[in-house]
């Protein structure tokens, strides 16, 4: 008999999204389309289980074995540093990670930087790497405000179009790291099922690479500007 | 007095059959106190793989620690005596934050090591024991094997901090992570591949060691598929390879792992319960001469699996009140125990408890009231 196979989808646009590629890889699971409360989806058939987590959480419910497989940003993934296996670049969901200050605004090497941020892992490990001394402040949204009533210096956030930015008069000054959506697998699920998730991986990865070879001629278009679709 | 198996948790079942399992092979109990002076984790925090470390300080003043590793006390202790192993098994509790609650914990832990002049058979015995050690888990299971001679000898000619972060990458079977910072480094596409190859070939030793002789390899890191392929080999002409993967994602830090790594799992735990190899590094970084192997079982994660719960609490609960003959409610009870049951003695029935037979005394008859089976 078939394994059944947990996907632990994150709730909103990217995890409808990602759900088409599953569909389009031969997982389809026509229920989840239907408008209704609803959390788990299951084909029994195709032997695979689909359910909505808040993004945040994909990699707790993976981690832990709840869901064998899961889509996660790779934000979510340098912040929480969970023990699983991450398996494809999915390609889409596309941003940067990046830090932001006040158009104009000048460091000074000689003084703590306070920086803002929804992900203070990731910008305290950016920042050790640059062996620059700062105070995090854990914020959990309007990070953009942070810098504007002289919470913080800087931000470190998500920047897919930048458009909230300019709005607020914010500029990037350095981005971090390029984030999109990756597919990551229970470290023990990936031993006991291992031909059901190469299976997935692999279909999911084919249709990666026809998706490039699509957006491939765009991109120079536009210099390589990143595609927004997050958020 | 006869210990009933069917009435423990598997966490203490297992740890009963590890030790049989681990004295049967010779290997000799090593008992340790819970304290180790703080400095020791401090100069090795690597190897620990934690900075979070109950400290306190003792009477004299000296930082001390809880445990959170027993390893290092073991390679502290140890003295060489050359052409011998030292052959050991332990079963203590260790102390570490667990990374997503931020709350301390104490975790179960029982393992072995082999310290000395180990050779070919020690590291067979040693991967053998791991083999059995997760036969007596569960049913369903699987040891992981790969081997950081190979790692390295790829990793060559690449500086520390790179090494660091490709190694990583190998951990998460991450390749198109890998080929970015590979590229970005200005390492040989040659050695990508390879290393590509290396985290995309796993299962089947015997497929897995044969396309990894495709590798290109120096001296070391043919020595090290060697020794993988004899101890595997060794494995095989007993039946016993069947459950074992070659899987080069389980990697370990470079500085203190050399050689052969385990990982261990079964079915139902979402984690990796045994976890080890051979740290000879670790040994000469602290002063010590021979080399080094060893792992240790998780047993905490164990009594979530299938099948470890139990229908009722108690078998028989014996409902009684002040008026009773308390000579003949005792003589009831204790014959009900010789036979083999469980029986709470109560005045009420306790709230929730979920109980095969309830029962009570009528004059000196002992009477039925209720029955779950």
């Amino acid at each position: 008999m078939k394994k059944m196979i947990n996907v632990a989808l994150p709730k909103g646009r990217l995890g409808k999204k990602v759900y088409d590629m599953f569909e389009k890889a031969g997982y389809e699971c026509p229920a989840i389309r239907e408008d209704n409360r609803r959390l788990i989806f299951e084909n029994e058939e195709k032997g695979i289980r689909y359910f909505w987590v808040k993004p945040t959480d994909v990699t707790i419910y993976v981690e832990r074995g709840a869901a064998d497989i899961g889509i996660a940003g790779k934000d979510i993934i340098l912040e929480y540093e969970p023990d699983v296996f991450e398996l494809l670049d999915l390609n889409m969901g596309k941003c940067r990670m990046a830090v932001a200050a006040l158009k104009g605004y000048h460091d000074n090497p000689e003084r703590t930087l306070r920086v803002a941020s929804k992900f203070p892992n990731i910008a305290s490990n950016y920042y050790a790497r640059e062996n620059r001394d700062i105070d995090i402040i854990k914020l959990h949204g309007s990070i953009e405000l942070a810098p504007l009533v002289g919470l913080s210096d800087v931000i470190v956030d998500i920047v897919e179009t930048g458009k909230t930015l300019k709005e607020n008069n914010l500029e990037v000054i350095e981005t971090v790291v390029p984030i999109s959506a990756r597919l990551i697998a229970n470290k023990a699920s990936f031993r006991f099922k291992t031909g059901e998730i190469e299976a997935i991986r692999d279909a999911l990865a084919e249709d990666v690479t026809k998706e490039n070879m699509k957006e491939a001629p765009e991109a120079v278009k536009t210099g390589g500007e990143q595609k927004g679709g997050r958020r | 007095m006869r210990i009933d198996r069917n009435r423990m948790t598997t966490e203490e079942k297992t740890q009963l059959e590890l030790h049989s399992l681990y004295q049967k092979y010779g290997y000799s109990r090593y008992k340790m106190g819970k304290f180790e002076e703080y400095d020791l984790y401090l100069r090795n925090k690597d190897f620990i793989g934690t900075e979070n470390i109950i400290a306190f300080s003792d009477l004299n003043g000296r930082l001390m620690a809880l445990k959170p590793d027993l390893t290092l006390s073991i390679v502290k202790n140890y003295r060489y005596r050359p052409g011998f192993v030292q052959k050991v098994y332990y079963s203590e509790n260790i102390y570490r934050a667990s990374q997503n609650s931020r709350r301390y914990r104490e975790i179960a832990q029982t393992g072995l090591e082999c310290l000395g002049d180990v050779g070919l058979y020690d590291t067979f015995e040693v991967t053998m024991l791991a083999l059995r050690s997760l036969a007596s888990i569960h049913s369903d299971y699987v040891l992981e094997i790969s081997h950081m001679g190979v790692v390295a000898d790829l990793l060559r000619d690449v500086e520390t901090e790179v090494q660091d972060r490709i190694v990583e990458c190998i951990g998460e079977k991450n390749i198109h992570e890998l080929r970015k910072v590979a590229e970005e480094n200005g390492i040989a596409e040659e050695t990508i591949r390879a290393l590509e190859m290396l985290v995309s070939t796993y299962g089947d030793h015997k497929r897995v060691i044969r396309k990894m002789r495709e590798l290109p390899l120096t001296e070391r890191g043919r020595e090290a598929l060697d020794q993988l392929s004899d101890v595997v080999s060794l494995l095989a002409s007993y039946k016993m390879a069947s459950r074992v993967n070659i899987d080069f994602s389980i990697v370990n830090d470079l500085t203190y792992y050399s050689g052969i790594l385990f990982k261990g799992f079964v079915e139902g735990v979402p984690k990796a319960v045994l976890s080890g190899g051979r740290y000879d590094r670790l040994m000469s970084r602290m002063g010590k001469k021979g080399g080094a192997l060893g792992f240790a079982v998780y047993l905490d994660d164990l009594d979530r699996m299938e099948g470890s719960d139990r229908e009722y609490d108690v078998d028989i609960v014996f409902l009684y009140t002040l008026e009773d003959d308390l000579g003949a409610m005792y003589k009831a009870v204790r014959q009900m125990i010789q036979e083999g049951s469980t029986v709470l003695v109560e005045k009420e029935i306790p709230e929730k408890l979920r109980y095969r037979k309830l029962i009570r005394l009528d004059g000196s008859e002992v009477v039925t009231v209720e029955e779950n089976d």
